[in-house]
């Protein structure tokens, strides 16, 4: 709790505040918080990210490596968990929805394996490329994010569910802002 | 001013991130999770070393009072305790 003392326009504004809670704009400082990349057995649940403290997570790049079809793929759930109270639950197919299936268009097009990346970003969730292989329409790599200030007070949790039938192996880069 | 910022907790790892305000300065420690033998412990001489050294450690603290009972509670399902 801080109290402003604006009554005052001659002097500068004075801030008082409690000990070890400074005055902050925004965020004090950005962390990063990353995974290794972690293989999930079929049908296993893991939280693979979990970060205690008080701020926000304002960037998360999911990576998903395995040689899947679309919709073993489609079968991963992504879970966020903000203070014990699931959010956001998310599938790369829901991801593809968000942006418009630009990649699922890009990738049916494509004559070899190859890298395809969208053709803008959108600015929430949005994938950021994929390694297909459409020989045997088989995913070799995918790129996500979800960008937002999701603040939390306790902990969050990225959790993901494997509901294939193949071990995938995810990995989880995020940014997480902090602030007293 | 010194604080405890962040405890991150993954699979194979779990790290505590601190930083020190007032010389802008950052500590990370790491515990390994697959090789530590014990590492609640580790965590409670990390917490130590950095109370001693003027860190703020709520969160640390919090995070093992979770943890502990999180055993305690498993434990108890099977009869140990």
């Amino acid at each position: 709790m801080s109290t402003y003392y604006l009554d005052r326009p001659d002097f500068a504004p004075m801030i008082l505040n409690y000990p070890q809670r400074p005055i902050y704009s925004g965020e004090s400082i950005a962390l990063e918080a990353r995974t290794d990349q972690y293989t999930l057995v079929a049908g296993e649940s893991v939280d693979l990210l979990t970060v205690y403290g008080i701020g926000r997570l304002s960037h998360l790049v999911v990576y998903i490596a395995n040689y899947l079809s679309l919709s073993e793929i489609n079968a991963l759930v992504i879970e966020l968990l903000v203070d014990g109270a699931k959010k956001l639950s998310l599938s790369p197919w829901y991801v593809e929805l968000y942006s418009g299936l630009q990649l699922y268009y890009k990738m049916q097009k494509l004559s070899s394996t190859d890298w395809v990346y969208p053709d803008n970003l959108t600015p929430y969730i949005s994938p950021i490329g994929v390694h297909y292989d459409p020989a045997n329409y088989k995913i070799l790599d995918y790129f996500f994010y979800v960008h937002g200030d999701i603040e939390f007070t306790d902990n969050v949790v990225v959790r993901v569910i494997n509901n294939t039938t193949h071990n995938v192996s995810v990995q989880l880069f995020s940014i997480v802002g902090y602030y007293p | 001013m010194k604080r405890i910022m962040i405890v991150v907790e993954t699979p194979n790892r779990l790290s505590i991130i601190a930083y020190d305000y007032d010389n802008m300065e950052s500590r990370e420690y790491v515990i390994d999770l697959k090789h530590e033998i014990d590492p609640l412990k580790a965590l409670r001489d990390i917490e130590y070393s950095l109370r001693v050294k003027g860190y703020d450690t709520r969160i640390i603290s919090r995070y093992l009072k979770r943890k502990e009972k999180e055993l305690r509670r498993r434990a108890k399902r099977h009869g140990k305790l």
